[in-house]
């Protein structure tokens, strides 16, 4: 009898996980902060809820965008090949095109030609004299790879007040199986996976004096948290300029930060960075064919840029539900939102009309914050130290599981969940990072749910 | 003995509700129509007067996918029977016969890509393996010598690949991921047609490339490398086929007539939209229209573009009019988005029909090959008119969803 029972369970069991449904959870409401991005909110849920074009552009940006989706989407290919627009892949290159690393445009995974990458420096601030100022883990058919990324992980288990456990897994990196002699013994690395796409035109506009109201470098009002603008050389305007991209914030546009990641990571020469990613002391590699002097022209590489800068927000889900509310108040509670500060208005900088005068809610305020020991890759950037790391905008990080089928977090995605990217909070976030360990499992679950409704 | 019984009894019972399970109210909002077993799951709306009419578009979607994806398995259960054919007997004719039959192939495949872009059973990030089928553009040198190269590709690559199998071409199609696209349609056509070298004529790589002694090294390999092609072609179309056959048991055809009508057609209009105001028109054709470049696209081997984009377009209009005519003339059909759009909004629907009817005129009007169509100056044109004829579409298909309270 006991058997029959048991059988009868299973069986039922095996009904329910066999005859799953899918469920579609799309928003109705008015409610404003359902639109994180105003009128270039998009309102996809599904997989592709990344790669939708704000609305309101002209026809011809409407037009460009997809050239400039093409451009970012599909492989680069070796020379010679018969697409000759899309070749001059390498030699040396991370991957083969911008969407492996923001896959579906969203977020990279921590895995060779996924999203991973390792940028390099020496002391005094130079680049390695062989291996350059970025590792690249491939190559085309004719030329060797500059050598294999090597990773393994140490669980680091903790407790929260409540007696949970948990484990967070501590990364170590090795560049192993070189093939263009040593690397410098004081060389230092900073891993780095790509970032999801959304929103980036609105960021770019915000006016610099809104995100500086936020910079207190100096902890004047001894909250602890300090927020450091960091200004660099930008290449596209040939001036300093506060950065905003990137993991250190050390692009200001995303016209330099579309051509440099061409040359660093796939090995594409434009007018703007027109060496290949090689060393001088990688010459050899200098003999092998390539796609021409600029591997993309100007007038492609811009409307790469324009589709960077006009991929819409998704919306939010359920924003409305009284769990949220309690979560985006402990989220305030804890002073989460002193550095992923909730909402701006866009500036009238740029010629696309629909990303002006809007009000967005990115959660972030585009400064560097120390982050601590744990996080630390101890390789300076621009004006951030080896600890410093900008705060990344949370909108959409509810949707990174639909998107990109993973939640790998922080600058080299060793979080592996939302909770977890949490628990590696540090230094000027040390304090909230404590308050969340001592909060009731109701109350993180109640925090998470806000953080997935981004 | 009551053990046994009990067993067949449970074990009946998961083959009666999983094979059709789902809700079985016609009058709900998520009727399935071919559950055979009410799952308690039935959402009741009494402001939606449609209601019955949504859950038949959903049914007509569900009849027309599998019917389109029979088609293309079994066109391309053909194309794996007339390669093997040539490798095993590589001589023109037969060299012709299998162009032919990749090229019959398309025919099909190129109406079913109207089911892309809702993370149906082709493209879901799990599983889809739409990557597999159609993905582009070729990595030339990767597969096979160019223009240039003579002993560029895994087939002349003796070190790297000793043997040609299977497992280590599909290793070789993954790069962390993502697909070097060394694999599919569009490898297939490149091993049959060679780079197009000249605008006059396609790719015209000589049958001798697979005959052992004749023209190019590895002809043997090259033969095997195609075989392998076809057959993991054949294998990803039989996957998303069995998953909209109503003889499947618990598959992709019963999620979807389970789904909420308003998300059922959220999906098909976000097909529609993204088909026609962006893959087809912007990232097809005015992309290349845009480069000029001669080998910018799709089909760029056998100058078979004009195709694809044609079949892109008798996709929409499927989908929309609820009509497929099948490979052998057969004519599968029934409810349709157009008759239920019509009943809310007649004007609206005379005007997307129209605009299909308009579209399709303006792509039959291009140049082929498509690839001297981007490029003679009095031809441009006319490319252009396609390109704004589709995304009118898309703004007719947008204007249709808001009547339904489904805006993007």
């Amino acid at each position: 009898m006991r058997n029959s029972i048991l059988i009868t369970i299973f069986s039922l069991t095996i009904i329910l996980i066999a005859c799953k449904k899918e469920v579609a959870d799309y928003y109705s409401s008015s409610y404003s902060e359902v639109l994180p991005a105003g009128n270039c909110t998009v309102f996809d849920q599904s997989s592709l809820a990344f790669s939708y074009r704000i609305n309101g552009m002209s026809s011809d940006q409407n037009l460009d965008f997809f050239v400039g989706n093409s451009f970012f989407n599909q492989n680069w290919v070796e020379s010679p090949s018969s697409t000759t627009a899309r070749d001059g892949l390498g030699p040396l290159f991370n991957t083969k095109s911008c969407s492996s690393c923001h896959f579906r445009d969203g977020r990279g995974a921590p895995f060779s030609g996924e999203g991973l990458l390792l940028r390099l420096s020496v002391p005094g601030g130079g680049i390695d004299p062989n291996y350059g100022g970025q590792f690249q883990d491939h190559a085309i058919s004719t030329a060797s790879p500059e050598g294999d990324i090597s990773i393994t992980y140490a669980e680091i288990p903790g407790t929260f007040t409540d007696g949970t456990q948990y484990s967070l897994r501590h990364p170590n990196y090795a560049m192993i199986n070189l093939n263009y002699g040593a690397m410098d013994p004081g060389v230092m690395v900073s891993p780095r996976v790509g970032n999801q796409m959304v929103g980036l035109g609105l960021l770019e506009i915000i006016e610099e004096s809104d995100i500086l109201s936020n910079a207190d470098e100096a902890d004047a009002n001894g909250d602890g948290i300090s927020g450091k603008a960091n200004y660099v050389m930008d290449a596209y305007n040939g001036t300093v300029m506060l950065g905003r991209f990137g993991w250190k914030a050390n692009t200001p546009t995303i016209n330099t930060q579309v051509a440099a990641a061409f040359n660093g990571d796939i090995g594409i020469k434009t007018n703007l960075f027109s060496s290949e990613n090689h060393t001088s002391n990688q010459s050899t590699l200098d003999l092998l064919a390539n796609g021409g002097v600029v591997e993309i022209i100007d007038e492609d590489l811009e409307k790469v840029v324009l589709y960077c800068r006009t991929l819409g927000v998704p919306a939010r889900r359920k924003s409305n539900e009284y769990n949220i509310q309690k979560g985006s108040n402990i989220f305030n509670s804890l002073n989460c939102n002193k550095c992923h500060v909730e909402s701006y208005v866009t500036g009238t900088a740029g010629e696309i009309e629909p990303l002006k005068n809007v009000r967005i809610y990115p959660y972030t305020d585009l400064l560097v914050h120390d982050m601590g020991p744990d996080l630390a890759d101890n390789r300076p950037d621009g004006l951030a130290n080896g600890q410093e790391w900008r705060t990344p905008p949370l909108w959409g990080i509810g949707l990174l599981q639909t998107v990109n089928n993973h939640t790998y977090l922080m600058h080299d995605g060793r979080a592996r969940s939302i909770e977890e990217a949490i628990l590696w909070h540090g230094g000027e976030a040390e304090a909230s990072k404590a308050a969340y360990k001592q909060l009731s499992a109701n109350e993180r679950a109640l925090l998470l749910e806000f953080l997935n409704s981004l | 003995m009551k053990t046994h019984i009990l067993v067949i009894l449970t074990a009946g019972l998961f083959l009666i509700s999983c094979k059709k399970e789902g809700c079985t109210n016609p009058e709900a909002t998520n009727y399935n129509a071919e559950a055979k077993k009410d799952d308690g799951s039935c959402i009741i709306d009494d402001s939606d007067p449609y209601a019955s009419q949504k859950n038949q578009v959903k049914q007509t979607y569900a009849d027309q996918a599998f019917a389109v994806y029979s088609d293309s398995y079994d066109l391309a259960v053909e194309l794996q029977a007339s390669i093997a054919n040539f490798v095993s007997n590589p001589t023109q004719v037969n060299f012709d016969a299998a162009k032919q039959a990749w090229l019959d192939s398309r025919e099909a495949y190129g109406q079913s890509e109207i089911f892309r872009f809702v993370d149906g059973p082709i493209d879901n990030p799990a599983d889809g393996p739409e990557g597999l089928i159609n993905a582009w553009p070729m990595d030339e040198a990767y597969v096979d010598y160019v223009d240039g190269n003579a002993t560029a590709g895994i087939i002349n690559d003796l070190v790297s690949y000793p043997t040609i199998t299977e497992s280590a071409l599909v290793s070789a199609n993954e790069f962390g991921g993502e697909t070097n696209v060394s694999l599919g349609y569009h490898a297939i056509e490149f091993l049959l047609w060679g780079q197009d070298l000249s605008a006059a004529t396609a790719g015209t790589r000589p049958y001798t490339d697979f005959v052992v002694g004749g023209t190019a090294d590895n002809q043997a390999r090259r033969g095997e490398y195609i075989n392998i092609c076809a057959d993991l072609l054949v294998g990803a179309l039989e996957q998303v086929k069995d998953e909209w056959d109503p003889a499947g048991s618990n598959n992709y055809r019963n999620t979807w007539l389970s789904l909420e009508n308003t998300t059922a057609l959220r999906k098909m209009f976000n097909s529609i939209r993204v088909m026609a105001g962006f893959e087809l028109s912007g990232e097809r054709i005015y992309t290349a229209y845009d480069n000029m470049d001669q080998e910018d696209e799709h089909s760029c081997f056998s100058d078979n573009t004009h195709r694809d984009i044609a079949l892109n377009a008798q996709g929409i209009e499927n989908l929309y009019l609820g009509i497929y005519t099948d490979k052998d003339g057969i004519v599968v059909s029934g409810y349709s988005l157009s008759t239920l759009v019509a009943l809310l909004d007649d004007s609206k629907n005379t005007q997307m029909v129209d605009q299909l009817t308009d579209a399709k005129a303006k792509i039959a009007l291009m140049y082929t090959p498509f690839d001297q169509a981007i490029i003679l100056p009095a031809e441009r044109p006319k490319v252009l008119d396609a390109v704004n004829s589709l995304v009118e579409e898309e703004t007719i298909i947008l204007s249709i969803a808001g009547v339904f309270g489904i805006s993007f």
